[in-house]
C-alpha cells in the first residue's frame, strides 16, 4: 500500500509543525531578551516556605489562602516550619517584600512582583484592590513607611490608578 | 512506506493520548473544595445579628461615629454624586426605611427621623440566589459575604436586594477614599460591594466596627442562637421591627422602637 501524495502531506506537516512550535524555537534561538535578573530580596529572613517552593508555587499558595480565608473564614496558615502566619497579601507578604532591599531601594509591589511578572508577561491585577503598603498613595495617606517611600523617589514605577 | 489508514490510526491515537494525559494531569492539580476548612473556624458561631436601639440612637441624631468608623476601616469611597455613591451603613428617613409601616398618623418627627440602614444579612438572601458566579454567598454563621475576586459586576444582586444595600463601583474608588487604610483592601471599578458585618474582625473575635464605635451602646451585635446573649435579651425586652419583613427575606438586623 502507498500513502498517496505522501511527499506533499509530509512536507505540509513539517511546515505546520514549524509554525505551531514557533514560540518555542523562536524563544530558544532568538537571544532578543536579556537573562532575567531576580528581583531584589528583602535582606535577612527566609520566606514562609523554602525559596524554591515560593518561586514555583506562590500563585497556588495565594489562591489557596484566598479561598480558605474568604470563603472558609480560616485566616491562619501554618508553615512547614510550624510557624503561623495570617493569610494576607498586604499584611504578611508585603511586610517583608514591601520593605527596602539591601541597597535601600523601596520594594513596592511594582518592583518586587512586577519585575518578574513583566518579564514573563503575566499581568497582575492584585494591586487594583489590595493595598501595596510601600506604594506612594498608601504610604502617604496612611502614614506607614512614609520615610521609606520618601527616599526612593528615584525609582517609582507608575501604577495604573 | 506506511499506508494512509495506518498513518491516520497512529496520528489519532497520539492526539487522543496527548489530550487525555493533559486532562488527567489537570484533574490531579485541581483543589478539592471538600478539603477546605469549615467556615467560621475561628469564631465557631452561630447566627450573627445586629440589634439597633432606634430610640437611643435618635437621642443624638447628628452622631455618625458608626458610619465614620465603618467607612474608614473598610476604605469606603466618598462620592458625592448619588448615582455613583458607595454605601455600607447609612441613614434613611424612617418612612423610607420602613415603607410598610403605613400608619398615616405617625408622628411627623418619627417619619423623618434618620434610621441606620445596612445590609440585613438575610436568612433567605435574594442576592445570593441570583448571583451567577456565587461571588455572594451565605456563610454557615448567617453572614452574607462577598468574594470580590469572583464578582463580574453584573449587578443582579443589586436588583434582587429589596433594601438597596448594595453599591456598584462605577469608577475606580481609590481617588475618592479620603485615607486608605492599608490593612483592608479597596475595591476596583466594576464590582459590587456592601456591609460584611466585619467578617475579618469576627473571625478574630472582635466586634464589628459600627457596634464598637457607638458611644451610646445603641448598636448591639451578637449571636441569636445563644439564648443568653445580649441581642436575645434586647429582643425580649422591647418590640422590634425588621425592614420589609413581609417579603420573606428574614432580615437579621432588628430595630428596637
Amino acid at each position: 500500500m502507498k500513502l498517496y501524495g505522501g511527499s506533499y502531506i509530509i512536507a505540509g506537516l513539517v511546515v505546520f509543525l514549524g509554525i505551531a512550535t514557533f514560540p518555542i524555537w523562536y524563544g530558544a534561538i532568538g537571544q532578543n531578551k536579556p537573562a532575567f535578573q531576580s528581583p531584589p530580596n528583602p535582606a535577612g529572613e527566609q520566606c514562609i516556605e523554602p525559596r524554591e517552593y515560593m518561586r514555583d508555587r506562590h500563585m497556588q499558595l495565594l489562591t489557596q489562602w484566598r479561598d480558605e480565608a474568604v470563603r472558609g473564614g480560616d485566616w491562619f496558615y501554618t508553615a512547614t516550619s510550624g510557624r503561623k502566619w495570617t493569610k494576607s497579601l498586604t499584611l504578611t507578604c508585603m511586610e517583608c517584600h514591601g520593605k527596602a532591599d539591601a541597597q535601600g531601594r523601596s520594594l513596592t509591589a511594582a518592583t518586587y512582583c512586577g519585575e518578574c511578572h513583566d518579564y514573563v508577561g503575566v499581568s497582575l491585577y492584585c494591586w487594583d484592590c489590595h493595598v501595596d503598603p510601600a506604594a506612594p498613595s498608601a504610604a502617604g495617606s496612611a502614614g506607614r513607611k512614609v520615610a521609606l517611600a520618601a527616599h526612593s523617589n528615584a525609582r517609582r514605577p507608575g501604577r495604573h490608578d | 512506506m506506511i499506508d494512509r489508514r495506518t498513518f491516520l490510526k497512529i496520528s489519532t491515537l497520539v492526539t487522543l493520548g496527548a489530550a487525555g494525559g493533559r486532562e488527567l494531569a489537570a484533574g490531579l492539580e485541581a483543589i478539592d473544595p471538600a478539603a477546605l476548612p469549615a467556615a467560621g473556624a475561628a469564631g465557631a458561631a452561630k447566627r450573627w445579628a445586629l440589634v439597633i436601639d432606634v430610640a437611643k440612637c435618635l437621642e443624638t441624631p447628628d452622631c455618625d461615629r458608626c458610619i465614620a468608623a465603618c467607612n474608614r476601616g473598610h476604605n469606603v469611597p466618598r462620592i458625592d454624586d448619588d448615582r455613583h455613591e458607595v454605601k455600607w451603613i447609612w441613614k434613611e428617613p424612617f418612612e423610607q426605611a420602613f415603607p410598610d409601616q403605613e400608619n398615616p398618623w405617625l408622628d411627623d418627627k418619627l417619619k423623618s427621623a434618620p434610621v441606620l440602614t445596612l445590609c440585613n444579612h438575610c436568612d433567605n438572601p435574594p442576592c445570593v440566589r441570583v448571583c451567577p458566579t456565587k461571588a455572594t454567598f451565605r456563610r454557615p454563621d448567617g453572614i452574607v459575604d462577598m468574594d470580590l475576586h469572583r464578582c463580574i459586576g453584573c449587578r443582579y444582586c443589586m436588583v434582587a436586594c429589596p433594601y438597596g444595600s448594595r453599591s456598584f463601583n462605577w469608577m475606580n474608588p481609590r481617588p475618592h477614599i479620603p485615607r486608605i487604610d492599608p490593612e483592608y483592601p479597596t475595591r476596583t471599578k466594576g464590582v459590587v460591594e456592601k456591609c460584611t458585618f466585619c467578617v475579618e474582625r469576627l473571625d478574630k473575635g472582635q466586634a464589628p466596627l459600627c457596634a464598637a464605635a457607638c458611644p451610646a451602646g445603641a448598636l448591639v451585635f451578637g449571636d441569636l442562637s445563644d439564648d443568653t446573649s445580649e441581642v436575645r435579651k434586647r429582643l425580649k425586652s422591647r418590640f422590634a421591627l425588621q425592614r420589609k419583613a413581609a417579603l420573606g427575606t428574614k432580615p437579621m438586623v432588628f430595630y428596637l422602637i
